[in-house]
């Protein structure tokens, strides 16, 4: 047989040991699923060009490039004055530095080898990296959880999993680029910590913590999971030394670390959303405390100590609590937290939250289109996981369940929800696998006994019905998620592209033709308004100070530039003149049929405007027909007409014909013929459209001359 | 004084190895590159201090670095970075 | 010996008349029915398009015709094409420039006809013509308030040697915004476009190129690649068409990079380790170019020495540098000269000598492999580290025990393959009936036979020490393995009876094959055993 008649390499093969042939199964999977993480998320570059992505990664790029150019403290103590004029923003103090200081680096590395790789690649090829190494930890946290089978399932269905995708293409310079990879870092570490209650596996969890803590606001939604998974733990009695010794360590030397970072401050401290991680600190010691009070005292005596323990605590913490809001040492409850809480909340209340489409509660298709089979396989993972209850289980479970509830209160958070369903459908794929796979061997080796196995008729076919139907599933999840990153999320946005009736491929530049107009051909100092959304990549791109950008800190100064863009051409000129603007520049589709543009966006500068105090004249109705619509043509309404905005978008389009059998001034977006068209602009005057009118820029003209 | 060549006693420099097989030198080289790589970290992970031995593990290893130094360098020059 | 020179110089001026561009002459009896001229004002590029209808009102067949571009416009010119119309097919013509007899005014291309034009036949052939810089801001500066008018001057009838019957020219503007125009009766207007003629029976008259070989060709400024550019690939060049990211009106600026590859031998030269790199100091970038700063920078390889750069005209040397990039240690040298204000003449080569040795050019992948090895090193050294403060006794026993057992898997696989080689043996024998070379082959097994089974018998006994389950399961191998010994030596002394006629063909083959059923039956059983242990 093979031993005597097969050459001495064959045998080398099959008779590796089983433990080899497993480490180089592990190896291969892992290694194969990390590169097609990394591959996956090429689409954009291989389709435009190695770009950075988007709005907020332009910022995220420019300060980077401010970073490893100048330095660490100069970046520490940057004052910008190019945002928000005049007011200036302080960045060193105002962002979460991770991500900036992760790719300078690695950048600094790497040229230290004289490796001379540009600072944009590193920055494009940051998410992607990011995504191979959160495939490995993902890999290292299911099996924490656990086993190998079900940590290898989860490591190659989190590389490809769209809803993390979205946010980590190559050239998405985003904060979730890494952030993703440092929480499920810590999480693996707080596993390991809980089950060994080591002060050593503690102590690198607190720094992983410090390290999501640094590169994301949402390390919030981290501190509050970990306190109440022990105090889950606390509640099912489940509560031990190596939960103590595990809590106790990563809350103190997280807390002091976190508050290293300058954006973060005093606030785990203070504000309340970090008081949970506090309260559940002082928990846990006085759990331990009862529990040796206890071995020491009879029971009666116990009792009467602890009810009157608890009445004086819960009065204490609850006055100490009162007062420290009364003095204002505890911060309110910030809004967008508000609105996790309660997804109507800031509809209602703060319409900046509710204008950014990230923020928009989550629809049912979305939940598919993220996750598709994950969906399905999620409620399959928390059986398993019920089914064999640990300390590390509850964990995966709480995690599951909270994060569900976030995602379908805000579409961004879909991200926090992506990693934990890959990890319980994984678990959910591989306990079917294992179940079904042995009966499906048991069947082929024992032919004669199967007809014993009367309990149990078609072993062998449900096996291999199951086997094989998973095998459709995973392969259909495959091609939905490639199919979705491609189409979807591998966008640049910066650069369109449409499809030409002949089949070829139109690009649309405008953008950057705009903003480099700007930088090229406007004076060094000039204010440029524009809505907040083309805040960051103005002064990325164009290099120019702008008064608003996509870090909305600042209410009532977006409320103004909206209010001079809901304006007449007069009332904005005296805000444009307080606000030392000199050109403005709008996004408009009309022309190209680009759908998101200002005129699609001009109800929340309605809003937003109306919002403040200064704003109070400008009513949203006024902007609507008597009917109630939004419309742009005759029948609109007449403060809409004549609104900055509007002139501004439509100048000259009057006079354009956009489609064949249209009248002129079609506008193709709103597929619209235009209400009015023959105006001419007193206060602007135009000082450059680009080819197909995606952007228009306008200057604003000097106070005329007195006398005339 | 040293003579100086002139350029018509001289040939057009023609490199070493066609550019045209670079791709398949990268495929080769570094497809037995990894081959090795893998047998070497299949090794060291599942081999305990009762069984390892040293030179096996150099050999391995130098057989490897070789491979990849190769198939790394042909990699960097067929995708355009010309070191 | 100036005289001399003199003599070659103008010998050389005859030569290139003589053979270098033999001058076109006029064919007088082709014809242009009929012309309709295009011009395109709707982009900063006017645009000519040209539909021709040729007739040959001569004897002999024509393969050929001049085209000419008129003395205003020739300057300008940056890209010329022609194709023959036939039904709906379009077929590419070849287009050369040309030189004509008594050198008129203007640019002449000799243009391929698709096929024999014969006596009396027509032929329609459309040319484009593109040419940039044409268009003159005009005024030349404005403020951006202003409307940026161009102007743009040309020829409304049709500039060529040949008679004219009927012209049409049409002038397309971006804007229906014109400001004034020439007034040539007949004409018309209509929104944006001018229409002049048709003028019956005239009487005649009238890009950035990269060298072919260059590849991956980049367009970029600060903020990415310029997605409006370009490339068109020739047989003897690469056209880059490079539109800005927007139009350039009077006083506005832009800023961008263009790079490309070209591969050595085309400028560098060696011998041995001496190496010269012939290039030309600034490359044509486009047609009457200056160029008021020129910085031009050679990195040379790491390890090149005895640098001398030798420009064709002076030339400001700055400090030279080192560079580091991929895979550098000890930097790679940088020659700097740079020039003020050059025109095209400027265009000429300069040459650079260096000396680099061979060996050098294996000390990049050297470098890579270090570092691998480097890195398998550390791994072999952490693998050997070991900081845990207790001995776990339990699993020490048990590495040792699989470690053992490992080496007894490796050992008898080899044994096994022993067996192999006496059926090898076997059979050599029975072929070649040469008893001696199959005795002493046989010892050699033998020999390698025992010294295995004996290393096999020795880490039994360390087995055993460690954990009798596993040693007594390869003590039942031992004695599986001495079975399948036994049935070994029964079939060699079978062979050897065979040989020797003592038993007969058929007993034999009986034999064997009994003998070979009985090795498989044991061979499965050592196989289970084995994977058990």
């Amino acid at each position: 047989m093979t031993m005597a008649h097969g050459g001495y390499k064959k045998q080398w093969l099959l008779r590796m040991s089983h433990e080899k042939q497993d480490t180089l199964l592990k190896l291969m999977i892992l290694t194969i699923a990390a590169i097609l993480s990394f591959s996956t998320r090429l689409f954009s570059v291989l389709r435009f060009e190695s770009v950075i992505h988007e709005f907020d990664p332009y910022f995220n790029y420019r300060t980077t490039r401010f970073l490893t150019e100048e330095g660490f403290y100069n970046f520490h103590n940057w004052f910008d004055d190019r945002a928000w004029y005049p007011l200036g923003r302080i960045i060193g103090g105002t962002i979460y530095p991770g991500l900036m200081v992760t790719s300078a680096v690695i950048y600094h590395f790497m040229h230290f080898v004289n490796l001379t790789i540009d600072i944009r690649n590193v920055c494009v090829f940051l998410a992607p990296l990011f995504s191979s190494l959160t495939t490995l930890v993902t890999y290292l946290f299911t099996k924490e959880l656990m086993d190998v089978g079900a940590g290898l399932v989860a490591a190659a269905m989190i590389s490809i999993v769209p809803g993390y995708i979205s946010r980590s293409v190559a050239g998405s310079y985003d904060n979730e680029g890494i952030a993703i990879f440092c929480m499920l870092l810590t999480y693996a570490m707080w596993i390991r910590s809980v089950k060994t209650g080591s002060v050593f596996w503690s102590v690198i969890c607190a720094l992983s913590y410090f390290y999501m803590v640094s590169s994301w606001g949402g390390y919030v939604f981290l501190i509050n999971l970990i306190p109440l998974h022990v105090l889950v733990l606390m509640l099912t009695g489940r509560f031990s030394h190596r939960v103590y010794v595990a809590y106790s360590t990563v809350y103190c030397l997280g807390t002091i670390l976190s508050m290293q970072i300058s954006f973060v401050g005093f606030q785990p401290v203070q504000s309340s959303e970090h008081m949970a991680a506090l309260g559940v600190f002082g928990l846990c010691q006085i759990h331990v405390f009862v529990d040796y009070v206890r071995s020491k005292l009879t029971h009666d005596q116990f009792t009467i100590l602890f009810r009157s323990l608890i009445l004086l605590a819960g009065t204490l913490g609850l006055s100490v609590f009162g007062i420290a809001t009364a003095l204002g040492k505890i911060s309110p409850w910030t809004g967008r937290f508000y609105s996790l809480l309660d997804p109507s909340y800031a509809k209602n209340n703060i319409p900046i939250i509710a204008s950014v489409s990230e923020h928009q509660p989550t629809t049912w298709s979305s939940f598919y289109f993220d996750l598709q089979l994950l969906v399905f396989l999620f409620p399959a993972g928390l059986y398993f996981c019920f089914k064999k209850l640990t300390d590390a289980n509850i964990f995966i479970i709480m995690y599951g369940v909270t994060s569900i509830y976030f995602a379908g209160v805000m579409v961004r958070l879909m991200l926090v929800l992506a990693p934990v369903m890959c990890i319980l459908s994984g678990i959910a794929v591989s306990a079917t696998l294992t179940t079904f796979m042995k009966n499906l061997d048991v069947s082929r080796r024992e032919k004669k006994s199967k007809r014993r196995d009367t309990n149990y008729p078609i072993k062998n076919e449900v096996a291999t019905g199951v086997v094989i139907m998973m095998t459709l599933f995973l392969l259909t999840y495959t091609f939905h998620c490639t199919w979705v990153t491609s189409e979807a999320y591998s966008s640049p946005s910066i650069v369109l592209a449409a499809r030409a009736s002949d089949g070829g491929r139109i690009i649309f530049d405008d953008f950057r033709e705009a903003y480099y107009w700007l930088r090229h051909n406007t004076p060094e100092d000039s204010k440029v308004m524009s809505w907040w959304d083309y805040g960051y990549q103005i002064t990325a791109m164009a290099n120019r100070t702008i008064l608003v950008d996509n870090n909305t800190w600042n209410n009532t100064h977006i409320s103004r530039v909206g209010q001079a863009m809901a304006s007449t051409e007069d009332k904005a000129y005296e805000i444009m003149r307080e606000l030392d603007v000199n050109y403005v520049l709008v996004i408009f589709g009309g022309l190209a049929g680009y759908s998101s543009d200002d005129i699609n966006k001009f109800l929340w500068m309605v809003r937003i405007g109306g919002s403040t105090d200064r704003g109070q004249h400008i009513k949203e109705h006024d902007y609507y027909t008597p009917q109630g619509e939004f419309k742009i043509d005759k029948d609109g309404s007449q403060v809409l007409l004549n609104c900055l905005m509007y002139k501004m978008c439509y100048y000259r389009f009057g006079s354009v014909y956009t489609e064949a059998g249209k009248p002129t001034g079609y506008d193709r977006v709103r597929n619209t013929e235009i209400g009015n068209k023959d105006f001419e602009l007193d206060v602007l005057e135009e000082a450059y459209t680009t080819e197909h009118w995606l952007v228009r820029i306008y200057k604003v003209k000097d106070l005329e001359n007195r006398g005339i | 004084m040293k003579m100086e060549m002139s350029l018509e006693s001289m040939n057009r420099y023609v490199s070493p190895i066609n550019p045209a097989v670079f791709p398949h030198l990268t495929v080769v080289l570094l497809g037995i590159g990894i081959f090795f790589m893998a047998w070497f970290f299949v090794y060291e992970v599942t081999a305990s201090k009762f069984t390892r031995d040293l030179f096996k593990e150099l050999l391995v290893a130098l057989v490897a670095s070789v491979f990849m130094g190769f198939g790394v360098l042909f990699l960097l020059l067929w995708v355009g970075i010309y070191v | 010996m100036e005289r001399l020179c003199l003599e070659l110089l103008a010998l050389s001026i005859l030569l290139a008349c003589c053979f270098g561009a033999s001058p076109e002459s006029v064919n007088g009896d082709l014809v242009i029915k009929k012309v309709e001229n295009t011009i395109d004002l709707t982009t900063h590029l006017p645009k000519i398009s040209s539909s021709i209808i040729l007739e040959n009102e001569g004897k002999a067949g024509v393969r050929s015709f001049l085209f000419a571009v008129d003395p205003t416009l020739s300057d300008t010119l940056s890209y010329i094409g022609a194709v023959a119309k036939s039904g709906d097919d379009d077929h590419k013509l070849k287009v050369t420039a040309a030189k004509v007899a008594n050198n008129p005014k203007g640019k002449f291309f000799l243009i391929d006809l698709p096929s024999l034009l014969d006596q009396g036949k027509e032929s329609t052939i459309d040319v484009e013509t593109v040419y940039s810089h044409s268009l003159r801001p005009y005024p030349a500066e404005i403020t951006q308030s202003e409307k940026q008018f161009v102007q743009f001057t040309g020829n409304s009838h049709f500039y060529s040697p040949y008679r004219i019957v009927s012209t049409t020219t049409t002038v397309n503007c971006a804007s229906s915004n014109i400001e004034s125009y020439t007034k040539n009766k007949p004409i018309s207007t209509q929104d944006n476009s001018i229409t002049y003629g048709a003028y019956e029976n005239l009487q005649p008259f009238s890009q950035m190129v990269l060298p072919a070989a260059a590849s991956d060709v980049y367009y970029r400024d600060e903020i990415g690649n310029i997605s409006t550019s370009n490339l068109r690939e020739l047989d003897d060049m690469v056209e880059v068409e490079l539109r800005p990211r927007f139009p350039l009106f009077g006083g506005w600026k832009t800023h961008y990079t263009v790079g490309y590859n070209v591969p050595s031998y085309q400028y560098l030269y060696n011998s041995g380790d001496e190496y010269i790199l012939r290039m030309r100091f600034v490359d044509h970038v486009y047609d009457d170019q200056v160029i008021d700063h020129a910085k031009v920078k050679i990195i040379l390889p790491e390890g090149a020495r005895n640098i001398q750069f030798k420009s064709p005209f002076p030339v400001q040397r700055d400090q030279d540098q080192l560079h580091f990039t991929y895979l550098d240690t000890i930097g790679r040298p940088v020659i700097i000269a740079s020039k003020s204000d050059l025109v095209e003449q400027h265009i000429q080569d300069f040459e650079l000598r260096y000396t680099f040795p061979k060996y050098m050019l294996l000390q990049e992948p050297l470098l890579v492999v270090g570092a691998f090895y480097l890195l398998f090193v550390m791994i072999i050294i952490y693998v050997r580290l070991d900081f845990s403060i207790t001995r776990d006794e339990a699993r020490e026993a048990r590495l040792r025990i699989a470690g053992l057992v490992e080496q007894i898997q490796t050992i008898h696989d080899c044994r096994s393959a022993l067996y192999q080689s006496y059926d090898d043996a076997i059979n050599k024998f029975k072929n070649s009936k040469d008893a001696t070379s199959f005795t002493s082959n046989r010892k050699k097994i033998d020999a390698d036979y025992k010294q295995m089974t004996q290393q096999i018998a020795g880490l039994a006994s360390k087995l055993k020490a460690e954990n009798s389950d596993a040693a007594e399961k390869v003590t039942e191998l031992q004695k599986l393995d001495a079975a399948v010994k036994d049935q070994v030596t029964m079939e060699v002394q079978c062979v050897e009876r065979l040989i020797a006629g003592k038993m007969k063909k058929d007993q034999y083959v009986e034999m064997e094959s009994n003998l070979k059923s009985k090795k498989e039956d044991l061979y499965q059983k050592m196989e289970a055993l084995l994977s058990s242990l």
